[in-house]
């Protein structure tokens, strides 16, 4: 059946990149879709074997120029890779996805040349793999004053604390640490972004057990015991390491609403497909409820609306003039629209939705962490409103 | 090494197929397309003995409507040199046409090896690989599993009724490929780009005098409803007279 998802994106974007996300829906279709449940079932993350085959099909390299062995896309790609996977599964989806936009893009926009030379050519290959290390214990919405502490000794740094939710970390071979190295600094240039190699001693990192969404990506919190790297470990400039984490979710954003759109898009053919088939009085289509209707008609017009909207986004992008607020809205209302309509769309299938075969509880269960990760939607809405109090 | 690879788009396996207004052919609205699954392994075969060789050609030709682009632009972007397309007005089914527009335009080429399916899986015809040979005086082996090149000569092994059969093979050859063969590869973003300059051949196909023609095509019949025959233990020995009597058992 061809997917209503794939009617919009004809008219949205030009034939090269069509053709692109239609590669990834195939692979997806074969290489992803059919083993599913056995890895839930078995709980089992991403394995070796896909992450290989997402490699050599250039996935991880996507917006990473060819001069540093990329593909040479850009942002809309990554977004229709997002797009494309996640309507299987946004565990998958976001293990290239967050090695991209997390893990390369930082060093792309704030690295220096022998930072990049040295880095994103095994990046790009998905033979290493960057983790985001913004988020500790103790600081989640709260990350401008981590509590994770670098110390200056000689020409050398000194690091000592915790990052947790650590995307990929089960496979990364650095991580880039945000911690406290000015506290008396002025606030947001209190911190630096150091790159720490993964098997730098005194760094431990274990897997968090026990998370019932996003089931086959690797989550794990890191430790930082008096670790030591050199001076030109630092990524972007000391002092200004708040700045490198925040310009890098712009676009992090992005991809988390092109998860929430790929989600949705799966449960909208899921329900009129279903609708359709299941018979209930007289026999009949449980379709021709008005009250079935209503919600897919909301999942088409959300879906509809939210592709169109983040491909405008992501063409502001590209030409740099997105602004922080634009991306932090389309996260909020795409991650909210879509996790709202999914549990409607559960209802209007009635108790089958309970199986984890019929694929709508993986959705519903994934669509919770694009509420949350990148910034809660709650705290995002203390920066969307700063523009709209000025008079 | 200069190879050939014909390939032929076909309805996606998935869709549900009407007969058109004329009795003899499907309605091709609202039909999705697709890379006929046995050329996928002809054309990675292709681009794996390129590799090996480090030299030659890949070049993918069909004959068919002009919307048969897509399919030839997806083998470009999955590695293949240059594309031709033998442009057809009407939906291709007679096999002894499209290898004589095939043969015709392969002998105007430098071509050491034809690589093809072992039959598009829409007409299920099964007779291109070996009229096209014929018609071009190549060698032919069909239904390959297993194809190993070593000193310009091809080992080619296919399973045939109870045994698997070795055959020795010098170019110029046909070879259809069966699945199995290899893992074809996917269009990643920088050949998707890089198939945008990559040569692209229309020209009209030189089709041959129609060997056959389809009068009529219908629909199987309905599949009848199953039958409960009864439940629990106690059903089993009606089951397996039930069995017995469709010549299951
Ligand atoms: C699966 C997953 C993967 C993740 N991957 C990464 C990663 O790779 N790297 C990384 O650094 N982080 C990662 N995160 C962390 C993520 O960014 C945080 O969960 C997020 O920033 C929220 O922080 P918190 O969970 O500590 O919530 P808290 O900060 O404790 O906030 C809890 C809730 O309080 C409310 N709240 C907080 N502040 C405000 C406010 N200012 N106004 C109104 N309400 C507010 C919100 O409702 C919020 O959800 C991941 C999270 C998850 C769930
Ligand atoms: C965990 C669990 C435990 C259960 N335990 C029991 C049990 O112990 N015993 C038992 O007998 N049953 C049990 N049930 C079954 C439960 O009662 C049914 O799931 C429920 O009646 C809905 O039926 P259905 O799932 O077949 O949905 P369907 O009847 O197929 O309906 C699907 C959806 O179509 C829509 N719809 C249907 N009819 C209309 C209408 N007239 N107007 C508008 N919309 C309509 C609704 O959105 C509905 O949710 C259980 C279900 C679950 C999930």
């Amino acid at each position: 059946m061809a997917r209503r998802i794939d009617s919009y994106l004809k008219d949205l974007i030009p034939a090269e990149k069509l053709a692109f996300y239609e590669a990834v829906r195939d692979f997806g279709d074969s290489e992803i879709a059919p083993h599913l449940l056995h890895w839930e079932r078995s709980h089992s993350l991403v394995p070796d074997s896909c992450i290989q085959a997402m490699g050599d099909m250039g996935l991880f390299g996507l917006p990473i120029a060819e001069a540093y062995g990329g593909q040479g896309g850009d942002h809309t790609d990554l977004v229709l890779m997002g797009l494309a996977l996640a309507y299987h599964s946004q565990a998958v989806a976001i293990t290239p996805g967050a090695a991209i936009s997390l893990g390369a893009k930082p060093l792309q926009l704030c690295g220096t040349e022998a930072q990049k030379q040295a880095h994103l050519p095994a990046l790009a290959k998905g033979e290493r793999m960057f983790v985001f290390g913004l988020s500790e214990p103790g600081r989640g919405s709260d990350a401008a004053n981590p509590q994770v502490t670098a110390v200056k000794k000689g020409d050398r740094w000194v690091l000592n604390g915790e990052k947790c939710w650590s995307t990929n970390a089960r496979w990364a071979s650095h991580v880039v640490v945000h911690a406290l190295t000015n506290p008396t600094g002025q606030n947001g240039k209190r911190s630096t972004c150091f790159i720490v190699p993964m098997g730098q001693k005194g760094v431990f990192y274990q897997e968090m057990q026990g998370k019932k969404v996003w089931e086959q990506s690797s989550t794990g919190s890191i430790m930082l015991e008096n670790v030591e790297v050199p001076h030109d470990a630092i990524l972007g400039a000391e002092n200004d390491g708040f700045k490198v984490m925040v310009t890098t979710l712009n676009g992090g954003r992005l991809f988390i609403a092109s998860l929430a759109l790929g989600s949705l898009a799966f449960a909208l053919d899921k329900c009129r497909v279903y609708a359709e088939e299941r018979l209930q009085f007289d026999d009949k289509p449980i379709g021709r409820f008005q009250r079935v209707q209503d919600v897919i008609v909301d999942m088409d017009i959300a879906l509809e609306s939210g592709l169109t909207w983040l491909l405008h986004l992501c063409r502001l992008y590209e030409a740099g003039t997105l602004s922080r607020e634009q991306a932090a809205k389309i996260k909020v209302e795409c991650s909210r629209r879509a996790s709202d309509l999914i549990v409607l769309a559960m209802e209007i299938c009635g108790g089958v939705a309970c199986f984890d075969e019929f694929g709508l509880i993986r959705h519903h269960n994934d669509l919770f962490v694009t509420r949350v990760g990148e910034g809660s939607n709650f705290a995002l809405k203390d920066l969307i409103v700063r523009p709209l109090r000025q008079a | 090494m200069d190879i050939v690879v014909c390939i032929k788009r076909v309805p996606a396996t998935d869709t549900a197929i009407k007969i058109a207004a004329d009795g003899k052919s499907i309605e091709t609205a609202g039909v999705t397309f697709e890379l006929n699954a046995y050329d996928e392994f002809a054309l990675e075969q292709a681009l794996r003995i390129k590799e090996q060789l480090n030299a030659g050609s890949v070049t993918v030709v069909t004959v068919g409507p002009k919307d048969c682009k897509k399919q030839l632009d997806d083998a470009l972007a999955r590695g293949a040199d240059k594309a031709v397309l033998l442009s057809t007005t009407d939906w291709m089914y007679d096999g002894m046409q499209v290898a004589s527009a095939l043969a015709a335009w392969i002998k105007t080429v430098p071509c050491h090896l034809v690589l093809c399916g072992r039959q598009a899986v829409d007409s299920d015809n099964n007779q291109l690989p070996a009229n096209l040979a014929g018609r071009l005086g190549f060698a032919c082996v069909t239904e390959v599993g297993k194809l190993t090149l070593a000193d310009g000569a091809f080992t080619a092994e296919r399973d045939i009724e109870g045994a698997r059969e070795v055959v020795a093979c010098k170019t110029p050859a046909v070879i259809s490929c069966q699945k199995g063969l290899n893992e074809p590869r996917y269009a990643n973003l920088k050949g998707i780009m890089a198939a945008k300059k990559k040569p692209f051949v229309e020209q009209p196909a030189q089709l041959g005098a129609r060997g056959m023609e389809i009068v009529a095509l219908s629909l199987p019949a309905p599949r009848a409803a199953g039958k409960i025959v009864g439940n629990g233990a106690g059903a089993v020995p009606a089951l397996i007279a039930a069995l017995r009597e469709t010549k299951a058992l």
